[in-house]
């Protein structure tokens, strides 16, 4: 038997260790838990409570539910947040296929365009909310100038209830449709140049080409920009917390804002809590829905 | 081809640069107002004649912008967070990273599920509870609050176990027969490989923590620990209607400021940064 070596026992224990997975898995897996998993599983618990910021609170089972059906701001915010997916999703997907379509086009300056298309996805959303106000503003900003050199306005962008939500949704659009643009570039270099010339052969004139070639090729992209725009869209917070603070006459509440004044300002946590389970199950069930209706166009 | 099929032609190829342009400038003009903007002296911000180049050119706003307000501050705290919510993320990514694409271990896949579903639940639906935790912890209005929940996205785990997988498993294999622990082959074998993928979640990372909003908003509550974009948005709030349209110039400034590092990183890193925008789908 060789003599305990105190040095070689600590050495081999050392290296049992760096080799067992629960070195690898711990770090990442505590704080998954503590600050990702634990709080989805709480937040369901949390919107059975009466709760503030101090305290562990009331249980009051579904009061907040129930809560939620006269809560007038709450439709409103709902309906608003719908309001602003139909008009930002239709424009930010199809606008993107087309730039995409455009900017795949062997043109001088394309690389430069793109870069110029994609560049406004990386400012921070406080800025964007800043520069639009100032750019919609109605006596002074410049969009108003444009209109006036062309005889329209002025519009009251950001206060008036009838086009805040447009504003809103302009610079949205600036905002983020780079980022559709860039998702469908990459999914246009993937279309088999053999597909488009066979076509062409065929006889299918560019406008065919791409209603029976490249759209039908691009669907998996389609499904993934549709879905990850009608996620996005629901959450939608930074621009309208910025541009209106949900108003004027709550024309831009959205949920994510009713649920933060209600949360954060308010500090009526529980039933904050409440809002942002519908805003999950929304978001669930129209998650489904994409998926079940790109199911039944593939079938 | 005829005559006119040569001009039809012509003639598309000229509307295509037409609209490649309209683009280009539609996209930057807005950026390029701030910009304008920040440069104009008080009185000629309400010029009743748009001017694209301003006249004079002054700075005033930026040293208004650095002397008036705790915008050095703001700048610090938002690069110190970035900083360190870089370095954690990367530290729990790479491991658990590591795991999932070469340990055995039991309930591995559905571990790996877990954390992937949770991609899909919205930040927003977990800020009251994530709120009573960190207050419970003590950890309102401090850095640490802001950054240690920021490392738990799975985007990152995602990533770099799909890029680790790639690798050959040889390369592994024979360093174990050597002698070598898993902990020296993931440090010396498979992170000196996984450069791009590295470089994608450093970018992504950097990029979420300085644009992220919501979080910091919430967390942050006195001066000590506001970023820059909930400084801004309490600078917009805290102008009354009179005094925030005298003061376009200085929150043009300010906001040059905010997004003039992520705009300049863009420029350098462009394809990369396009390369993981696609490869992750992420949205900041």
């Amino acid at each position: 038997m060789r003599p305990f070596n105190r040095e070689q026992a600590f050495r081999r224990v050392l290296l049992r260790a760096l080799d067992s997975s629960l070195l690898f898995l711990a770090p990442y897996f505590v704080i998954f838990l503590l600050f990702k998993l634990g709080p989805i599983i709480a937040n369901f618990l949390v919107s059975a409570y009466r709760l503030d910021i101090v305290g562990g609170g009331e249980f009051i089972g579904l009061k907040n539910y129930h809560h939620l059906l006269t809560d007038r701001l709450f439709w409103v915010a709902l309906r608003n947040t719908l309001y602003y997916l139909v008009l930002v999703g239709p424009v930010v997907i199809i606008g993107g296929f087309l730039l995409a379509l455009l900017l795949n086009q062997p043109l001088r300056g394309r690389a430069f365009a793109r870069a110029a298309v994609f560049m406004p996805y990386v400012i921070m959303v406080t800025v964007v909310g800043a520069l639009w106000r100032w750019i919609l503003e109605s006596r002074f900003g410049i969009l108003n100038y444009y209109l006036g050199l062309l005889g329209i306005g002025p519009v009251y962008w950001l206060t008036s209830s009838s086009t805040a939500m447009i504003g809103i949704v302009i610079a949205t659009v600036w905002w983020t449709i780079g980022y559709n643009t860039v998702i469908y570039l990459a999914g246009l270099q993937d279309v088999p140049r053999e597909l488009i010339e066979a076509a062409e052969i065929d006889g299918a004139g560019p406008l065919r080409c791409l209603t029976q070639v490249i759209v039908p090729f691009l669907r998996p992209t389609t499904f993934f920009v549709v879905l990850t725009t009608v996620i996005y869209s629901l959450q939608v917070f930074g621009q309208v917390y910025t541009m209106t603070g949900g108003g004027p006459r709550y024309s831009t509440l959205t949920l994510v804002q009713h649920l933060y004044v209600t949360g954060f300002r308010l500090f009526n946590l529980g039933y904050s809590a409440t809002i942002s389970v519908v805003l999950f199950i929304v978001i669930l069930v129209m998650s489904a829905g994409v998926f079940g209706f790109l199911r039944q166009n593939v079938e | 081809m005829g005559r006119t099929g040569l001009a039809v032609k012509e003639f598309r190829t000229l509307l295509l640069y037409i609209l490649l342009g309209a683009v280009t400038v539609l996209a930057l003009a807005p950026t390029a107002w701030m910009f304008s903007t920040s440069l104009k002296a008080r009185g000629a911000v309400f010029e009743q004649t748009i001017r694209w180049i301003p006249n004079p050119i002054t700075l005033e706003n930026y040293s208004r912008a650095f002397s008036s307000l705790p915008l050095l501050t703001w700048l610090n705290n938002s690069a110190l967070i970035a900083a360190f919510t870089l370095i954690l993320t990367l530290l729990c990514d790479i491991l658990i990273a590591f795991a999932f694409a070469r340990l055995e271990f039991r309930g591995k896949n559905l571990l790996f599920m877990l954390v992937l579903t949770t991609i899909m639940v919205p930040s927003q639906a977990t800020a009251v509870p994530m709120f009573k935790l960190i207050n419970w912890m003590g950890l309102i209005d401090t850095k640490t609050g802001i950054v240690v929940p920021q490392a738990a996205e799975a985007i990152g785990v995602f990533l770099l176990t799909q890029f680790f997988k790639g690798i050959p498993k040889e390369l592994g294999e024979a360093a174990r027969i050597d002698g070598c622990s898993n902990w020296q082959i993931l440090w010396k074998i498979i992170v000196p490989l996984s450069g791009p993928a590295i470089t994608v979640l450093t970018i992504l990372t950097l990029a979420n923590s300085w644009n992220n909003f919501l979080w910091p908003l919430i967390v942050a509550q006195s001066e000590a620990s506001i970023t820059l974009p909930v400084g801004l948005a309490s600078l917009m709030s805290g102008f009354s209607e009179a005094a925030e349209a005298r003061e376009y110039g200085l929150l043009m400034a300010t906001s040059m400021v905010a997004c003039l590092p992520t705009i300049v990183a863009f420029l350098v890193l462009q394809q990369r940064f396009i390369e993981g925008i696609t490869m992750t789908g992420l949205k900041g």
